[in-house]
């Protein structure tokens, strides 16, 4: 089956390893930092702020305890990550310090942009989570209580409930429906969501009952507002766990959130949330084996319930009910999800649908895609006691998909899960992390053995295409050596676009710094898609161009064998070209132009110019007048005239002589000129006197 | 003064250093491999051959491939010679043809992948002309990617 997936994501570069920086910082800014401890559960980039986020926990040496923090980058990425630009908050405090035998690790699980239109909160993100709590009930010392933080735009984190701060203490939550005080007590905080269109939160966890305490309910909370208290709704029915020897609590995990109406336009009053996360209900559950549930909440803030139960309605209520998701979908025992990690509203790249993913009974990665979600006519979700009819437009299972697309050497088992997934907007694709939970457990500090018990590489990152019609692990085989650290079983994802190019932020976490250290990567994502263009010739230049153009006009291919007869030929010499030839043309040159001037030299090219007139021969003639005038200007000519003391008469007699000399001569020249003028002799034929000269 | 074999290749690839909208905008005609400024085409000055240079255009290739696939994508790719105001690979009207495929010239060729031709036409570029290598991809680094779509469900919820 064809998609044209192209744009799915093959190849992860230019990796950037922050972990190191943030391990510096938290040294500097902790004291009491046991060193390498940090974990890294959450992962945001506000692409609003231009700023990185991250949440966890890490161990406190003076309260030997894990304890939450905030990592907060105050610089733009793009560039190496510097410690002193983590801004870090340690939240040690708002642990009570007094807790021990605690079976879940403190720290800030959940992590959601606020946006700078918000009214009721302040501009940054909102993290939500839980710490150790002893206050609750004497004698139950692994109690935890929910805590709930904003982060500004500069990274101060303030906090909004806590028990141990006394801010809206959880212990004094409301139930939302009757603004009343509960007999249980809120337990654990896994997740938030942000209803822009409220401007409220949706946090969720775990909430216990005031005895017996075992009994724990998957319970959401709403927060209209910074400055509001929190108040909690859960169902005593569904999503529970209950019964003796039932280790595990009942929580929801993971949540997201649609504000559409049934005609698609985006309002206020049609929130709905979908959750999922565990339960161990004893009832149709004998095995004591938990089973994922899935939930569809309305918020009061949304649409008011008036005094009445809350807008919840199960999916699947986790008890093996024919009537439920699963068995409605025909799923087989192993098949159906002993847990569910993952429920992700993904819109950015053009779709629109809920990716729900998990651990399945037998081993293996649970997924389903809803697309389309529909509740009765109206979007509306009854109150408790109520059915409600949900209709999706396109649902697939997914499982054998996400199980059947692994890296040599990955294998999914008993403890593997569907973790995050994030749309690539430019590139409308997707990429996901499979890693292992521990299920019943939200950040379990039980033995390390359940970790390494699938294999050295927990967690890793995949890619599927936008319809999930092709999935990929390619982009496994590319990730720098080391940037998946062996144990490091929780991996969540953001992207940040600079706008030029985009890139994946991951973090993987194992819980317990005993197994590793957490691990923060940024890396660009692409296709690895790669043309190549070829282009070979031969040059020829300066005189070889030239018999290669004559080879050409000739119509005689131009190659270098032809190239070098012609020049042979040209030349009259046998060169041999396959030897030396730069040498071979050195000596050519030097015999050709010693040629050239023998040649020119015998053509009479190199004698010297001819004279224009032999006149040497009319020299007395030549300057016959002056010579007179001399004569005539001498001073001896004219008695009146002194003479001149140079020219004795010796000297005067010459000149005479020789100027007497010049017109004798003259006038012999002209008595011959006039003699063969006038002589008819040498044209009658007859011999004469004078043909015999004068002598 | 000198005969030399010389050649250049010419590299784009999604590989993390093109942004994505050059990668869309190479695909729209055929782009020079030297000048066009995608991937590795970076030189300055045009392709004008000085009097004393005579070229002999030995080979072209390309990245083979006639058809994208899932799991194996190509660039369906062409290459052509323009010479002045003219292109070597022109259709009978003597317009400006994609040109010769990679598939039909491979590079690099491989054991699976050999030219169709024995010897490559030969095209002589003379002294003082100005010419180009053309490279033409008509598949897309990004392409049109699918939307999800199945059965539909319709179940009643517990309250």
């Amino acid at each position: 089956m064809i998609h044209m997936a192209n744009s799915i994501i093959k190849k992860l570069s230019d990796f950037k390893d922050a972990q190191p920086s943030l391990e510096t910082a938290m040294g500097s800014a902790i004291g009491s930092y046991d060193a390498n401890s940090l974990q890294i559960y959450d992962i945001s980039y506000h692409s609003e702020l231009n700023r990185l986020c991250v949440v966890g926990s890490y161990t406190n040496t003076d309260i030997s305890q894990t304890a939450p923090f905030v990592g907060f980058y105050n610089a733009s990425l793009g560039s190496s990550y510097a410690a002193g630009t983590w801004v870090i908050s340690d939240l040690s405090s708002q642990n009570d310090s007094t807790a021990d035998n605690v079976l879940e690790a403190a720290g800030l699980f959940g992590l959601v942009e606020i946006p700078s239109s918000s009214l009721k909160w302040t501009y940054g993100w909102v993290a939500v989570g839980h710490v150790p709590d002893n206050s609750y009930t004497a004698g139950q010392d692994d109690f935890l209580s929910p805590l709930i933080v904003e982060i500004d735009s500069t990274g101060t984190t303030t906090v909004l409930s806590s028990e141990q701060s006394g801010t809206f203490k959880p212990s004094g939550w409301t139930l939302t429906q009757s603004g009343g005080a509960s007999v249980t007590r809120p337990y654990m905080l896994c997740g938030v969501v942000y209803d822009d269109q409220n401007d409220a939160i949706v946090t969720f966890g775990s909430l216990k009952a005031a005895s017996p305490s075992i009994i724990s309910y998957a319970f959401i909370v709403e927060m209209t507002g910074s400055t509001s208290q929190p108040t909690y709704a859960f169902s005593t029915n569904y999503g529970r766990s209950s019964g003796v020897g039932h280790e595990y609590p009942a929580f929801f995990r993971s949540a997201s959130l649609q504000t559409i109406d049934p005609s698609g336009a985006i309002v206020s009053n049609r929130t709905v949330v979908m959750l999922v996360g565990y339960s161990e209900d004893l009832a149709g559950n004998p095995t004591l084996e938990g089973r994922a549930v899935i939930a569809f909440y309305q918020p009061h803030f949304s649409n008011a319930w008036g005094s009445a139960a809350p807008r919840l309605a199960w999916l699947d209520r986790g008890i093996n009910n024919g009537d439920d998701f699963y068995d409605q979908q025909g799923l087989a025992a192993d098949n159906k999800p002993k847990d569910l990690s993952l429920c992700k509203r993904i819109t950015v790249d053009g779709d629109d649908v809920y990716v729900v993913g998990g651990l399945m009974s037998g081993g293996g990665v649970f997924g389903y895609v809803f697309k389309g979600l529909l509740f009765g006519d109206s979007n509306i979700i009854n109150q408790v006691g109520i059915n409600t009819t949900v209709n999706v437009d396109d649902l697939r299972n997914i499982s054998s998909d996400l199980n059947g697309t692994l890296p040599t050497g990955f294998t999914t088992g008993n403890r593997s899960t569907l973790w995050d997934m994030v749309g690539i907007a430019d590139r409308k694709t997707k990429v996901y992390s499979v890693g292992l939970i521990y299920y019943g457990r939200n950040a379990p500090l039980s033995p390390d053995a359940w970790v390494v018990a699938d294999g050295t590489r927990e967690s890793t990152i995949f890619s599927v295409s936008r319809g999930f019609g092709y999935y990929t692990a390619e982009a496994y085989d590319t990730m720098i050596t080391g940037s998946l650290d062996a144990g490091n079983v929780r991996m969540k994802m953001a992207v940040y676009d600079d706008a030029t190019y985009t890139s994946l932020l991951f973090t993987q976490a194992a819980f317990r710094s005993s197994i590793t250290t957490a691990s923060l990567y940024e890396a660009r994502i692409s296709t690895g898609h790669r043309a190549l263009a070829w282009f070979e010739y031969l040059l020829y230049d300066g005189v070889d161009s030239l018999i290669a153009r004559k080879l050409n006009e000739m119509g005689v291919r131009v190659t270098i064998a032809n190239v070098e007869w012609y020049k042979q030929d040209i030349l009259k010499q046998g060169l041999d070209v396959s030897t030396d030839f730069f040498n071979e043309w050195a000596t050519l040159q030097v015999s050709q132009n010693e040629e050239r001037e023998r040649v020119a030299e015998q053509f009479g090219k190199k004698r010297p110019p001819k004279r224009q007139t032999r006149t040497d021969i009319f020299d007395d003639y030549a300057d016959y007048e002056s010579k007179t005038e001399a004569v005539e200007q001498f001073p001896d000519y004219d008695p009146n005239k002194d003479g001149d003391p140079f020219k004795d008469d010796v000297a005067l007699t010459q000149e005479v002589e020789k100027t007497q000399k010049a017109v004798d001569d003259l006038r012999r020249i002209e008595d011959v000129v006039e003699k063969e003028t006038t002589d008819e002799s040498e044209y009658d034929g007859a011999s004469d006197v004078s043909d015999y000269g004068e002598n | 003064m000198a005969i030399r074999r010389q050649f250049r290749e010419f590299i784009i690839a999604d590989n993390g250093s093109e942004t994505v909208a050059d990668l869309e905008s190479f695909i729209d005609k055929p782009q020079s491999i030297f000048t066009s400024e995608y991937g590795n085409a970076n030189m300055t000055q045009s392709q004008k051959l000085l009097d004393n240079q005579f070229i002999v255009i030995q080979a072209l290739g390309s990245t083979p491939g006639l058809f994208a696939t899932d799991d194996n994508w190509c660039p369906r790719g062409y290459m052509n010679i323009t010479v002045e105001t003219t292109t070597y690979y022109t259709n009978p009207d003597n317009r400006p043809q994609d040109g010769l495929s990679g598939t039909g010239s491979p590079y690099p060729i491989q054991t699976n992948r050999l030219r169709s031709y024995n010897s490559f036409p030969r095209v002589y570029l003379q002294g003082g002309t100005t010419f180009d290598i053309t490279y033409f991809m008509a598949s897309s680094f990004i392409g049109t990617p699918d939307t999800f779509s199945d059965d539909s469900y319709t179940q009643t919820m517990t309250g």
